[in-house]
């Protein structure tokens, strides 16, 4: 169960803080390594650019942190993500970046064991308030899994799945928004023929912007994606991606993604995480081209993870 | 291992095999042989030929006299061929011989050797089946046809074939009788039995509609009287005040109500997983404890169940002679109609030629009197005289009566539509009860019960129960749904809580629920008290639930719905019938729906449910359209599965409700449209039944294959359907169509 609790502050390491120097050449070889601090678990403050420190976020979280039982999985990570502007996390698997997202619609709350600390903001309500309505809350936000997941339904019927729980039963508005759906998310030319046919019998690439469409279509106000293109092929991944560029107009963004390339061509901003904590946040160009940390130059260009 | 899976679906097909030949031989019209004996022939019964149907032929050991007349018979040249066999072992043949109530055995074993001459198959040997008393094997040689005539009418008479003769009739009035006899030989005569066998068929419907639409109602409409009557004398002679059951129920199901309303509202804030539910659940929920209480208003009427005054009494039972008397004087008119009608009946007759006797079946052996009614035949085949057609067309006109017809002597011939009705009735009452309860009791283990000690306790529970003997079953059936439960329904609870108590117990339980509540409240506002308010809470829900089952079952303003009849020894639920059998069955297949659904609910992809949630939806609204669909297809394997075997399990029924005769089926043209307190007729009771209690089993055996034969494709059936459906959900489930 989860229950936040505001009254137990994020345990500082004992060890003492290490403070990444912003101005720092790339290859201090007297400065300990950033990774080295958080694998022996230190404290490490992350590093925010300074266009990455929105005033006004839509989503805002806040010293997050979050046990799975006894193991730590998230340390005080704190990240704004900006109106209409796609934010990607990247880091070697494991890092927390699903554990991240899944904490943002609250769907960790479903797992055993799992307590948290810190808050999020949602437009500025609190997401993890006891006075917070999960299921109004999941509904203000859209997730696409890793794996393609439809419904075994006819695709109509999983694309207006949120709006049928929500009660809509007309079916001009069940229509009209399915139509909306599925041409944002550029699969209507594909389905528009054989709306009642399974899901199921979709291509994985089909299913997955299927899943987008799904997504969208009681327009959230964040719409979380958890690595959408691993297990796509390449020309399905191209789509999806395109796709994402075009939906990030109307939307705010998170991806998680393992594939720099990926995070390069489709993000605004970027986030390099590493075992649970939050290493460095700032635009894309800038994370890709001039990082803070050396570490993140590594990172990014490949040399390690 | 490939032997065994050979061997295993060999015994299979045989199996299968041997049931299927045998039952769908069973209506086969079979050749007749005349056969005559040797004068010398030592033989158990008198006379000297007889048809029969052959069965089967086999050698046996001859003792020494046998071998002694063999060779006698060889020497003298008069040794049949065939009397022995290659091996030089006699043979002899098995007869099915019918004729029971001639006193003899219906199968008889002859030897070849003492027959005088190879059998015959004589073209007028007839099979005659007969409403009682079993098949007739003879020559149908004459029709007979009686007349009454007045008194003062003479003897003598002139028509060909006619006879008078002065009888006195029941109540000492004399009359002459006049009685034509009209032999039917092969041209003029089955045309004329055909016409006077039709004309009787057609005066058994009319019987059977004036019984059905006048007679019973009729019957039904004095037996209501008694009933009101009956009633007002034990409400009178009770005394009591005007029953508060009603209120009483109405208050228990408040509580219960809000007992359910508090819990659902604590699971709901405890979980952060529920929204509050929608306007429309709560519509539903109010409207169905709204029916139930209304349902159970009009059952009940409690406002005329109070006591009755001696006046009302005394107008009651002027009220109900007056109409019994109409409707007796009513009856009679009726059962006059029904004497004239087989008055008719008696009539015709024919005149059955038996080889052995030379005598005729008689309507009644013991005195040797009339001939055979033509009312009392069924049907009248020439076996001998069939062609393969005519034989195909019997062998339908057989099948057709085994399916939808009515059983006749002692259910050794005749039809088994009532015992089809019964077993698709019982089948249709288990699915009823055991699917809901199964998937509802799997769902509650699986999605919202905590996986603890007490969840895996009942798991083993359900898992043993699996294990149980199914006569346990019955037996705990009987004591329990007819016995306990039954015998409350029909008269109350057999010793009630004082009233003073009972309303203790009324105010106790509203002081726990209030406890209840507040403590469900506070689990749900506090975390930090959650742990032990919430296990305060659910063991108050488990007391308040006990305290409300115990104020229903000691209830002392309740005196029962059939108070009348069980105080005549009636009873109604009280004993057995179809109601408490599905009930015992659907115990006895519960743990198959049980594990199947809760394996079928496991198969479901996390995944797929987390997606579900992420869309914003409750956990009831993800369990109905993402979880229930998914594991649709393991629900319907496992609910078949349990239904064949529930339609196919004899033993705890023979307890709880199966019959071997039942007059009435358990469904019904009219309003409740089925009879759930009625015992009912089984195909696997009826199996056990014709096999083993029937007054001549050999006889009834070709029965038994047919109705095997039945129950095995109704099962199979089943069974096959079980699996079709969950290839096509699976089929449709992957996309792999
Ligand atoms: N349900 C869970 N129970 C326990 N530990 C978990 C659970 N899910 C994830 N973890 C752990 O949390 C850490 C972060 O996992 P995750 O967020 O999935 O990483 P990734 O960055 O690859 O998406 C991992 O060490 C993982 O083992
Ligand atoms: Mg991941």
């Amino acid at each position: 169960m989860t229950v936040p609790d505001a009254a137990i502050p994020p345990a500082p390491s004992p060890r003492g803080h290490v403070r990444a120097d912003p101005g720092a050449p790339s290859s201090a070889p007297a400065r300990r390594s950033v990774l080295d601090a958080i694998r022996a678990g230190e404290h490490v403050e992350a590093e925010v650019h300074r266009d990455a420190r929105f005033a006004d976020p839509v989503l805002d979280i806040r010293s997050f942190c979050l046990h799975y039982g006894p193991t730590q999985a998230l340390f005080d990570v704190s990240l704004g993500a900006a109106r209409n502007r796609v934010t990607a996390i990247i880091g070697p698997s494991g890092c927390g970046k699903s554990t991240l997202l899944r904490s943002v619609n609250r769907l960790n709350d479903l797992v055993d064991g799992v307590r948290i600390t810190g808050d999020m903001l949602l437009n500025g309500s609190s997401i993890y308030d006891r006075r917070t309505d999960v299921i109004h809350l999941r509904k203000r936000l859209g997730m696409v899994f890793q794996k393609p997941n439809p419904f075994p339904m006819s695709i109509f019927e999983n694309v207006v799945y949120p709006l049928r729980i929500d009660g809509e039963r007309r079916r001009s508005v069940l229509l009209g928004a399915c139509e909306r759906a599925l041409r944002a998310s550029a699969i209507w030319d594909e389905v528009k023929d054989r709306l009642s046919a399974s899901a199921l019998r979709l291509s994985g690439g089909q299913q997955q912007r299927l899943c987008i469409a799904r997504a969208i279509v009681a327009d959230p106000e964040v719409l979380l994606l958890d690595e959408p293109c691993s297990a796509l092929d390449p020309i399905a991944t191209l789509r999806v991606e395109e796709l994402i560029h075009e939906i990030s107009a109307r939307y705010t963004v998170l991806i998680v993604t393992h594939n720099m390339q990926q995070a390069m061509r489709v993000s605004d901003f970027t986030a390099f995480m590493y075992l649970g904590r939050l290493v460095e946040y700032g635009p894309t160009a800038e994370i890709f081209q001039r990082p803070h940390l050396p570490e993140t130059e590594q990172y990014v260009t490949g040399r390690f993870g | 291992m490939g032997l065994a899976l050979v061997l295993a679906l060999t015994l299979i097909v045989l199996l299968v095999g041997l049931i299927a030949v045998r039952g769908l031989g069973a209506f086969w019209p079979g050749r007749l042989d005349l056969v005559t004996l040797r004068a010398d022939a030592p033989r158990d019964l008198p006379g000297d030929a007889f048809f029969g149907q052959p069965v089967r032929e086999e050698a046996f050991d001859p003792t020494s006299a046998d071998e002694a007349r063999i060779a006698s018979l060889r020497a003298a040249g008069e040794l049949l061929p065939g009397a022995v066999g290659p091996d030089g072992r006699p043979r002899r043949r098995l007869y099915y011989v019918a004729n029971r109530d001639a006193g003899q055995e219906p199968f008889r074993w002859v030897a070849v050797m003492d027959m005088a001459a190879p059998t015959l198959r004589p073209t007028d040997a007839a099979w005659i089946d007969r409403r009682e008393w079993g098949p007739w094997l003879g020559v149908v040689e004459a029709l007979v046809e009686d007349r009454e005539l007045p008194a003062g009418t003479p003897l003598e008479t002139d028509a060909p074939g006619a006879t008078r003769e002065p009888v006195t009739g029941p109540r000492g009035e004399t009359h002459v009788r006049e009685r034509r006899v009209m032999p039917l030989d092969d041209d003029s005569g089955p045309g004329a039995l055909r016409e006077a066998m039709r004309a009787a068929a057609a005066r058994r419907a009319e019987i059977r509609r004036i019984e059905r639409t006048e007679r019973i109602p009729l019957d039904a409409r004095i037996a209501a009287w008694d009933e009101r009557l009956a009633d007002a004398r034990l409400r009178a002679s009770r005394g009591a005040p005007p029953r508060l059951a009603w209120p009483a129920f109405a208050a228990i199901s408040l509580a219960g109500a809000a007992g359910w309303a508090g819990f659902a509202l604590f699971r709901n804030r405890a979980h952060h997983a529920e929204p509050a539910a929608p306007a429309r659940t709560r519509a539903l929920a109010c409207a169905i404890a709204g029916s139930c209480l209304l349902l159970w208003a009009v059952l009940e009427r409690p406002w005329h169940a109070g006591a009755v005054a001696p006046e009302d009494l005394d107008a009651l039972t002027r009220a109900h002679a007056r109409e019994v008397a109409a409707l007796t004087d009513a009856g009679e008119a009726i059962d006059l109609r029904l004497s004239a009608l087989r008055a008719a009946d008696a009539r015709f007759s024919v005149i059955i030629r038996e080889p052995r006797t030379g005598g005729f079946a008689p309507r009644d052996y013991s005195t040797r009197t009339d001939p055979l009614p033509v009312s009392a035949i069924v049907r009248v085949t020439h076996p001998n005289r069939l062609t393969l057609l005519g034989r195909a067309g019997a062998y339908l006109d057989r099948c057709t009566e085994f399916l939808f017809g009515a059983p006749r002597n002692a259910n050794q011939e005749g039809g088994v539509w009532g015992v089809i009705v019964g077993t698709v009735t019982l089948t249709l009452l288990l699915t009823v009860a055991v699917v809901p309860l199964g998937v509802i009791a799997a769902l509650y283990l699986r999605e919202y019960a905590r996986q603890n000690l007490f969840t895996s306790l009942v798991r083993i529970a359900v898992n043993n129960l699996a294990g149980v003997p199914s006569i346990v079953y019955g037996v705990f059936g009987l004591g329990f749904f007819c016995y306990t439960l039954g015998a409350w329904v029909d008269s109350g609870p057999r010793v009630s809580a004082p009233r003073g108590a009972w309303w203790l117990m009324v105010l106790l339980l509203g002081v726990v629920l209030l406890v209840a509540w507040s403590l469900a409240l506070a689990a749900a506002s506090r975390a930090e008290a959650s742990r032990w308010a919430r296990r305060g809470a659910l063991v108050l829900w488990g007391v308040c639930a006990a305290l409300a089952l115990a104020l229903i079952a000691w209830n002392p303003y309740f005196h029962g719905f059939f108070a009348a009849r069980a105080a005549g020894n009636q009873p109604t639920f009280g004993g057995r019938g179809i109601l408490w059998s599905a009930l015992t069955l659907a115990l006895l297949t519960l743990p198959v729906v049980i594990v199947a659904t809760e394996e079928a609910i496991a198969g479901v992809p996390r995944s797929l449910r987390e997606s579900s949630y992420g869309c914003g939806a409750s956990k009831w609204q993800t369990i109905r359209r993402v979880v229930l669909p998914g594991a649709m297809p393991g629900i319907m394997t496992g609910a078949i599965l349990a239904i064949s075997r529930g339609a196919g399990e004899v033993a705890p029924i023979m307890f709880v409700g199966a019959t071997k005769i039942a007059s009435k089926l358990p469904v019904s043209g009219e309003f409740p449209f089925i009879r759930l307190e009625a015992q009912f007729m089984h195909l696997g009771f009826h199996i056990y039944d014709l096999g083993f209690q029937a007054k001549d089993a050999e006889a009834a055996r070709p029965l038994v294959w047919a109705t095997t034969l039945l129950l095995v494709l109704i099962v199979l059936s089943l069974n096959l359907a079980a699996v079709i459906i969950r290839s096509r959900l699976r089929g449709r489930r992957t996309g792999a169509f």
